[in-house]
């Protein structure tokens, strides 16, 4: 009940008619960002939070304009990989498995209506555990001492590389060098500048959101400079047209769609796996259990029903710990926070109770935007395919400018620019050498706040560090991440080599 | 290679992060001072790109010397733009940079320059009429 008038309240916040009307707008971008190869979701919520800055958005309505673009591009995602075989963004790898074979059979329009319905069950399905889990975990998170919160950030960083099979040391040297680069500034509880070497322009610490901009949109720039652009001009179908999906078609996904919801929402919530690996796991489990008559990879409808509902599912179920706890789980909702942050709001238990306003708008027009997304997305659909005819040469210049235009908007200043080319610099240097950009994100968001809870911790037990391992919460999250650092070893260790899909989807979002 | 030169780099950068970091110094009050947590921070990066060095593991191959040429060109551009955006004007630096981006990526020298000079005002009338945001139409050398 009590949820009941709390989401009523959140729709009523949601239907104001500016909040409305960034939602739209939020799921018509998204969309349109989604769909576009090259642009995803971290890259296209980064350079857009300046702009939101910049119109003098609250965090309410900057949240509600940002997460509506966060839906929008898992729904867009999968256009491209449908018609082109080119993943708009990386959780819509999975898709082009069975999608593009459909489209080759001319069946163009009956994937991307069949994935839109499942985007739509995985959203919906993640956003009702959204409305019930996160205030449950807001709440057992008040118990949590300062000494608690300084381990959950360990096992943050811990877990963040997922179980992927990524190489363990390279996350965790990416979540250090985003520490590291965190420190730089004046240190909040001394006063001591941190190397600064005595640079004023740095003395005000690295501005997150124009590491991220850097980080994300202008790396991919270098990297598409560097590599070329595989698939450049699209010569597949961009004319398809979509149509209702017929009752015998929804039967015969239903329980894709079920179960990629449900393992999506659950790849969503723990940290560090994000929407690719909600799709990469519901595609794996669908294939294991409906793949019969070997139709998987030649076209089945399930093959493209479970990977959306999983990435769209998952991307839900981030949102949860970044309210909740304040700890993001994926590029995306790590950006998200970054925002937040900027705005002044932190998250975590505490938003609950002091800013239910965003908390229950924001839950409210999740439900709305998927509304939205399922009207723009199957009988408007081809508004966003004529989209993929746009060559490259105008979309990355395009990307960069927007990029420019938002750090300027917020700066005003060459420095902060320069900034955000360094950033691309050092984001596509990582990624050359496979390493993560998430964890330098996260490290770079949450080393604030991480030093601040050792600071209280020891500020309560006057300087003796053994407060840190005397606690029982604090005690069980170091003992999963211990576990956590051993397991994420031994899959690196017998996954060595094997299937790069997973690794190169895990790079950016 | 590049996975061993970028830990030798790290490595070298939280060496001398972590010098720097343990010099700091308060007298009184806060009992975790200034120096820990980026000793907390550059321990676990040294030993970390300690083993990158040691046992690097990489699979990705760098472009051909071309693509590399464009990805040099293409950093200058955009650090040439940074620079020169508030003295030139916003107009005439984006014709600029998009014309040059464009090119990079594809585009016959025609198509490079119609595009540029079509998103350079769009992009003005967009920003900062549409939205709001000032930008510096003709920076410092008119008005």
């Amino acid at each position: 009940m009590e949820i009941y008038n709390q989401l009523l309240h959140g729709l009523i916040v949601a239907l104001g008619p500016m909040n409305i009307g960034l939602l739209l707008a939020g799921c018509f971008f998204g969309t349109l960002i989604g769909s576009l190869p090259g642009l995803g979701p971290v890259n296209g919520v980064a350079i857009l939070i300046p702009l939101a800055f910049s119109l003098g958005l609250d965090a309410t309505a900057s949240m509600i304009l940002l997460s509506a673009v966060y839906y929008g591009c898992m729904y867009g995602g999968r256009i491209s990989s449908i018609l082109l075989n080119i993943p708009g963004d990386e959780p819509a790898i999975m898709t082009t498995l069975d999608g593009y074979p459909m489209t080759l059979k001319g069946r163009a329009g009956e994937a991307l209506a069949i994935s839109a319905v499942a985007s739509f069950v995985g959203a919906t399905v993640a956003t009702v555990g959204l409305t019930l889990f996160a205030p449950l975990l807001a709440r057992a998170a008040i118990y949590f001492a300062p000494e608690d919160y300084f381990a959950l950030f360990i096992l943050a960083f811990i877990t963040i590389g997922g179980l992927g099979g990524a190489d363990p040391r390279k996350t965790l040297l990416a979540a250090c060098i985003g520490l590291m680069i965190a420190m730089v500034g004046i240190d909040p509880a001394s006063g001591v500048p941190r190397f600064t070497f005595g640079w004023f322009d740095l003395y005000d610490g690295i501005n997150p959101i124009v590491a991220l901009i850097g980080l994300f949109a202008l790396s991919e720039l270098f990297w598409l400079l560097e590599t070329g652009f595989r698939g450049s001009s699209p010569t597949g179908n961009t004319s398809a047209k979509s149509r209702l999906p017929s009752v015998k078609t929804l039967k015969k996904t239903a329980g894709a769609t079920a179960r990629g919801s449900a393992l999506g929402f659950i790849a969503g919530i723990l940290p560090g796996a994000g929407a690719s690996l909600g799709a990469v796991i519901s595609y794996a489990f669908e294939k294991q259990i409906s793949n019969r008559d070997g139709t998987f990879g030649k076209g089945d409808e399930r093959g493209v029903a479970a990977p959306e509902a999983g990435n769209n599912a998952a991307s839900g179920g981030a949102l949860i710990p970044m309210l909740a706890l304040g700890v993001p789980g994926s590029g995306t909702t790590a950006v998200l926070l970054a925002m937040l942050i900027s705005l002044n709001v932190q998250p975590g238990p505490l938003l609950f109770e002091r800013n239910p306003d965003l908390v229950w708008g924001l839950i409210a027009s999740l439900y709305l935007a998927n509304f939205a997304l399922l009207i723009m997305n199957v009988p408007l659909v081809s508004i966003f395919t004529r989209v993929l005819s746009v060559p490259v040469w105008i979309l990355l210049p395009l990307v960069a400018s927007v990029s420019f235009v938002g750090v300027y908007s917020i700066s005003h200043s060459p420095f902060q620019m320069v900034t955000m080319i360094t950033f691309g610099l050092i984001g596509f240097l990582l990624r050359k050498c496979e390493i993560s950009l998430v964890p330098v994100v996260l490290g770079l968001l949450l080393a604030g706040d991480m030093e601040n809870n050792l600071r209280r911790a020891l500020s309560i037990s006057g300087g003796d560090y053994e407060i840190l391992v005397q606690s029982p919460i604090s005690l069980g999250l170091y003992v999963v991440a211990a576990l956590f650092l051993l397991l994420s070893f031994v899959l690196w260790k017998r996954d060595n080599g094997r299937s790069e899909l997973i690794e190169d989807s895990q790079q950016i979002s | 290679m590049t996975v061993r030169a970028l830990g030798a780099a790290v490595f070298l950068i939280a060496v001398a992060f972590v010098t720097i970091g343990s010099s700091y110094r308060i007298e009184y009050g806060d009992p975790l001072g200034p120096a820990v947590f980026p000793l907390l921070v550059g321990g676990p990066a040294l030993f970390l790109s300690g083993a990158l060095i040691v046992f690097p593991k990489d699979s990705h191959k760098w472009g051909t010397h071309a693509a590399l040429m464009k990805l040099l060109a293409g950093v200058a551009c955009l650090l040439i733009y940074a620079f020169t955006m508030e003295t030139v004007g916003f107009l005439l630096a984006t014709f600029a940079m998009f014309a040059v981006l464009a090119w990079l990526f594809g585009a016959n020298g025609r198509n490079a320059l119609v595009a540029g000079s079509v998103a350079a005002p769009g992009l003005f009338v967009l920003f900062d009429i549409v939205l709001g945001l000032p930008l510096p139409a003709f920076g410092e050398m008119i008005g």
